[in-house]
C-alpha cells in the first residue's frame, strides 16, 4: 500500500513540475507587460543595458491612462459587445450544431460545407462588404455595429456539431419514446448536455470579440461607441513611443477578460452525470 | 405539446411565489437570453428607423493631433459654411488615422487598413496629410488621377497647386500622376497648426461627393 | 431527382428534415449574408484586373490565375505556410492535450494553472511581439544568453521559420487546451471508475479511454487548427520587420495577399491568391473528412 502511495506522490510532483515550467513560459509576456507598465519611457525601450525591473515603481502610468480615457464607457461598450456576440453565436451555433450533428435533412452536407468554407478564407476579405452593409443600414457608431460580424459563428457551429455527435444515442431515443418531439428533445435533453461545448464557444467568442481591433476601429470611430481594444490601438497612434502607458492600458484592458474567463470556466461542470433538465 | 402539459401540471397547486421560483430555477437562462434578444431587436429597429444614412462629405485627416475632428470648431465652421443640415446629412471629419507611407511598411497598421476600407467602399471623399505621405499613398492607385475627366474642375481651378506621385510602370519606368492639391497655405496650417511643413489633399478614387470636396477646398483656402 | 427523394420520405423523416432545416437556418442565413457574399465577391474580383486611379475594373478571365501560378512568390509563400503549419499544428495539439489531461484531475491550484495557460489569449499582441523579439534578439536576447550561442533566431533564413512557428505554438496552446478541457468534461466518469476497478493505471486509462473518447474533439481541433495555421498572418508581420532578410523564407500566403490587396491596390491579384489558398485548404479538408471515419470514435 505504501509503495503505491509514494508512487502516487511522485507522479503528482512530476505533474506539478511540468505545469509550473509551462506556466513560467506562458506568463513571461504578462510579467513583462506588468513590469513595463511601471517603468519610465527611457527604461522601457533601452536594450543596452536591458532593464528588467524598474528602478522606481511608477503608478502614474495607470493614473494617467485612467484619466485620459473614459474606461468606464469603454468597458461598457466592450462588455455589451461581448455579451451579445456570445448570446447570438452560442444560440445559433447550438441550434445549427444539433441539426448537423443529430438530424437528417436534405442538403445537409452541402450546407455544412458552407460552414467549413467560411473558415478557409482570411477574415480580411469580410471587412469591406460588412462595412458597406452596416453603413447602408446607417448603423455605424452603434452597439449593433460592434456586434454585427459576430452574429453567427462557423467555428462555433462546427464545435457544437462535434459536441452533439459525441453524445450517446440512447438518451434521445428514450425521450422520443416518451413522446417528446425534436424541439423538446433539443431544449430539454440534448442542449443542456453540450454545456461544456457552449462554454468553450462562449470563451472563444468573448476572446475574439475582445481582441478584434480592425472592426471596431472602422465601424465605430467615435470614442463613445468603440471598444476597448480599438481605443487602445488609438493610443498606439498617439503615444507611439510611450510603451509604459501602452502596457498599463493593455493590462487594465485584459483584467475584465480574465474575470470573464474565471466565470466561464466555473461552468465546466464535472462530467455528464450532473446535468439534468436545467440549463 | 406533452411537455407543456407536464409543466402546467407541475405548476398547478403551487403558490404564486413557488411557481415563479420554479420557472426561474429551470428557465432562467432562456428568460434572460430571450429578454436580451428582444431588447436588442427593439434597439436595432429604433436605430434603423432613425438612422442618418446620407453623407454630405467624408474627409480623413492623417497624422494630425490638431482639433479638427467632428464637433470641433473647424468642423462646425465648415458645416455653417456649406449650410449643411446635419440632421439630414452627415459631415464627417475623421482624424483617427496615423500611418507613414514614406517608410513603405504599413503592414498591420490598422489605421491604414481603415483608410483602404473607407476608400474602397466609396465612403471616403478626400484625404489630407503631409505632402510626402500623400505622394507615397498616391503611388498605389487609391487616389483619383486628376487628369481623369471627373476631376476636370479641380484641374482647372487648382492647376498651379498640383502634386504628383511617381508610379512604377510595368516596363520598369516611372510615370508622374497628378494625385493631390497642395493646401499648405490653408487655414488648416495657418489657424489649426495641423501639420508641420506643409500638407496636401488627395481625392479618393471612388469619391462620390466631388461638389462637396470643391466646397471644402473653398472653405479651407478662404482668406 | 429531388422529388423522388421526397416521395420516399416517411412522415417521421419529413418531420426531422423540417426541424433540421429550421434549426440550421439562422446560422446558415447569417453566414450567407455576412460571409458568402464577400467570398463570392472575392472570386468575382479574381477574374478582374483592378483599375487604379479611379478607372474601373476590367475583366481579364484567367490572366490573374496564370500569373499567380507562374510566380515564384506564390509557390514560395505556399511552401512557407505549409512548413509553418507542420510545426504549429502537431506540437500545439500534443502539448495542449497533455496539459488538459493533467488539469482535468482534481489537484491543488487547478484554476490557477488553467488561468495562467489562458493568459496568452488575452495578452496585448504588441507586448507578445516585443517580448519574443527580445528573447530572440541576437545580441541581447535571453535565448543566446542562456545557451551561450550567437544565433540570429529570426533573421537567419534557415531557422527563422522554426522560431516563428514556436511563437505560434506558444500562443495557440491555450486555445487548444480550453477545447480539450471542454471535450474531457463530456467523457462520463463511470468509464474511469470501471477502469479503476479493473486496475488500469493512469497511462493505460489515457490510451484506452481518454484518447478514443476524446477523438471527436481531437479531430475537430486538428481540422480547425490546420485551416487556421494555413492562414497565419499577423504573427509574421509583428515579429519580422520589412527589412528582415529571412522574410522571403517565412512570409505566408495571407501576408502576400495582404500586400497586394491593401498596400498595393491590386485586389484582383490578391483575391486570386485567396482563391488558390481556399482550393488548397479544401483539398486537405476533404482528405481529412475521409479519414474521419477511420480515426474518430463516436458512441
Amino acid at each position: 500500500m505504501d509503495s503505491v502511495r509514494t508512487k502516487d506522490k511522485i507522479v503528482r510532483i512530476v505533474i506539478h513540475v511540468i505545469l509550473i515550467v509551462m506556466s513560467i513560459i506562458m506568463i513571461v509576456p504578462f510579467l513583462w507587460m506588468a513590469l513595463t507598465a511601471f517603468k519610465t519611457v527611457q527604461e522601457s525601450t533601452s536594450i543596452t543595458p536591458f532593464v528588467i525591473f524598474p528602478s522606481e515603481w511608477k503608478f502614474e502610468n495607470f493614473v494617467e491612462v485612467w484619466e485620459n480615457y473614459n474606461f468606464l464607457i469603454l468597458y461598457k461598450n466592450t462588455l455589451l459587445m461581448i455579451f451579445f456576440r456570445v448570446l447570438c453565436a452560442v444560440l445559433t451555433a447550438t441550434m445549427a450544431g444539433y441539426a448537423f450533428g443529430r438530424l437528417r435533412f436534405p442538403g445537409k452536407n452541402f450546407l455544412f460545407s458552407l460552414v467549413l468554407i467560411q473558415m478557409m478564407v482570411p477574415p480580411q476579405i469580410f471587412l469591406l462588404p460588412q462595412y458597406l452593409m452596416v453603413s447602408k443600414m446607417g448603423m455605424l457608431n452603434t452597439t449593433f455595429a460592434l456586434v454585427f460580424p459576430g452574429l453567427v459563428s462557423a467555428f462555433g457551429t462546427y464545435l457544437l456539431k462535434t459536441s452533439f455527435q459525441g453524445l450517446p444515442k440512447d438518451l434521445e431515443e428514450a425521450a422520443a419514446i416518451d413522446g417528446c418531439n425534436i424541439g423538446q428533445r433539443f431544449l430539454l435533453i440534448m442542449a443542456p448536455l453540450t454545456r461544456s461545448g457552449m462554454v468553450s464557444l462562449g470563451i472563444f467568442t468573448a476572446v475574439f470579440a475582445f481582441k478584434d481591433l480592425m472592426w471596431p476601429m472602422i465601424a465605430c470611430t467615435s470614442i463613445e461607441t468603440t471598444s476597448l481594444s480599438a481605443a487602445l490601438a488609438k493610443m498606439q497612434g498617439q503615444f507611439a513611443a510611450n510603451y509604459p502607458q501602452l502596457m498599463a492600458a493593455a493590462l487594465m484592458a485584459c483584467i475584465p477578460m480574465i474575470v470573464i474567463y474565471l466565470i466561464f470556466q466555473k461552468q465546466f461542470v464535472e462530467g455528464i452525470a450532473t446535468s439534468g433538465g436545467k440549463l | 405539446m406533452k411537455w407543456l402539459e407536464q409543466e402546467k401540471k407541475k405548476l398547478t397547486g403551487l403558490s404564486r411565489k413557488a411557481k415563479l421560483e420554479y420557472v426561474w430555477q429551470y428557465y432562467k437562462l432562456w428568460l434572460i437570453g430571450g429578454a436580451a434578444l428582444i431588447l436588442f431587436g427593439i434597439y436595432f429597429g429604433f436605430h434603423l428607423v432613425n438612422a442618418n444614412r446620407d453623407t454630405h462629405l467624408y474627409v480623413g485627416f492623417v497624422n494630425t493631433y490638431a482639433d479638427v475632428g467632428n464637433d470641433s470648431d473647424f468642423w462646425k465652421n465648415y458645416v455653417e459654411y456649406s449650410q449643411t443640415d446635419i440632421d439630414e446629412e452627415n459631415v464627417i471629419f475623421d482624424k483617427e488615422m496615423y500611418f507613414d507611407m514614406t517608410q513603405g511598411d504599413v503592414r498591420g497598421n490598422h489605421y491604414y487598413e481603415k483608410l483602404v476600407v473607407l476608400i474602397d467602399s466609396k465612403t471616403l471623399d478626400a484625404v489630407v496629410t503631409e505632402t510626402e505621405n500623400l505622394r507615397s499613398l498616391g503611388a498605389n492607385g487609391r487616389l483619383l488621377d486628376l487628369n481623369n475627366e471627373r476631376a476636370d474642375r479641380f484641374m482647372e481651378k487648382y492647376e498651379d497647386r498640383i502634386i504628383t506621385a511617381a508610379v512604377d510602370q510595368e516596363d520598369g519606368t516611372t510615370r508622374e500622376v497628378p494625385i493631390g492639391i497642395d493646401i499648405s497655405d490653408s487655414i488648416l496650417m495657418t489657424e489649426e497648426d495641423a501639420y508641420v511643413g506643409g500638407c496636401a489633399i488627395g481625392i479618393s478614387s471612388h469619391a462620390e461627393h466631388l461638389d462637396a470636396v470643391l466646397e471644402f477646398l473653398d472653405y479651407i483656402l478662404q482668406e | 431527382m429531388k422529388q423522388k427523394v421526397k416521395k420516399k420520405m416517411t412522415k417521421a423523416q419529413k418531420n426531422e428534415a423540417v426541424w433540421g432545416l429550421c434549426f440550421a437556418a439562422p446560422a446558415i442565413i447569417g453566414l450567407i449574408v455576412l460571409n458568402f457574399y464577400p467570398i463570392i465577391n472575392t472570386i468575382w474580383q479574381s477574374f478582374h484586373k483592378t483599375g487604379d486611379f479611379g478607372k474601373g475594373n476590367t475583366f481579364v478571365a484567367f490572366a490573374n490565375y496564370s500569373s499567380v501560378l507562374t510566380s515564384g512568390e506564390f509557390w514560395q509563400s505556399l511552401l512557407n505556410t505549409i512548413k509553418y503549419a507542420i510545426i504549429e499544428v502537431p506540437f500545439s495539439i500534443v502539448i495542449a492535450l497533455v496539459l488538459a489531461v493533467f488539469l482535468n484531475r482534481k489537484m491543488r491550484f487547478r484554476s490557477g494553472y488553467r488561468t495562467i495557460f489562458f493568459l496568452p489569449m488575452v495578452a496585448a499582441p504588441a507586448a507578445v511581439a516585443m517580448v519574443w523579439k527580445w528573447l530572440y534578439n541576437q545580441q541581447y536576447g535571453l535565448l543566446n544568453h542562456v545557451f551561450n550561442t550567437d544565433t540570429a533566431w529570426i533573421s537567419d533564413p534557415k531557422i527563422a521559420w522554426i522560431s516563428v512557428a514556436i511563437i505560434g505554438v506558444w500562443s495557440i496552446i491555450g486555445y487548444n487546451m480550453v477545447l480539450f478541457l471542454g471535450g474531457l468534461q463530456e467523457i462520463p466518469h463511470d468509464y474511469y471508475e470501471a477502469a479503476e476497478i479493473d486496475g488500469a493505471t493512469g497511462i493505460r486509462q489515457f490510451f484506452k479511454i481518454t484518447v478514443p473518447l476524446l477523438s471527436p474533439t481531437t479531430f475537430f481541433i486538428v481540422q480547425t487548427r490546420i485551416i487556421a495555421a494555413l492562414q497565419v498572418f499577423d504573427l509574421i508581420y509583428m515579429v519580422m520587420d520589412k527589412t528582415n532578410v529571412a522574410l522571403g523564407k517565412v512570409e505566408s500566403i495571407v501576408c502576400v495577399f495582404y500586400e497586394y490587396a491593401f498596400t498595393f491596390d491590386n485586389k484582383g491579384y490578391g483575391s486570386t491568391m485567396v482563391v488558390m489558398l481556399l482550393i488548397f485548404i479544401m483539398i486537405i479538408t476533404v482528405i481529412l473528412q475521409k479519414m474521419e471515419k477511420k480515426f474518430v470514435f463516436y458512441n
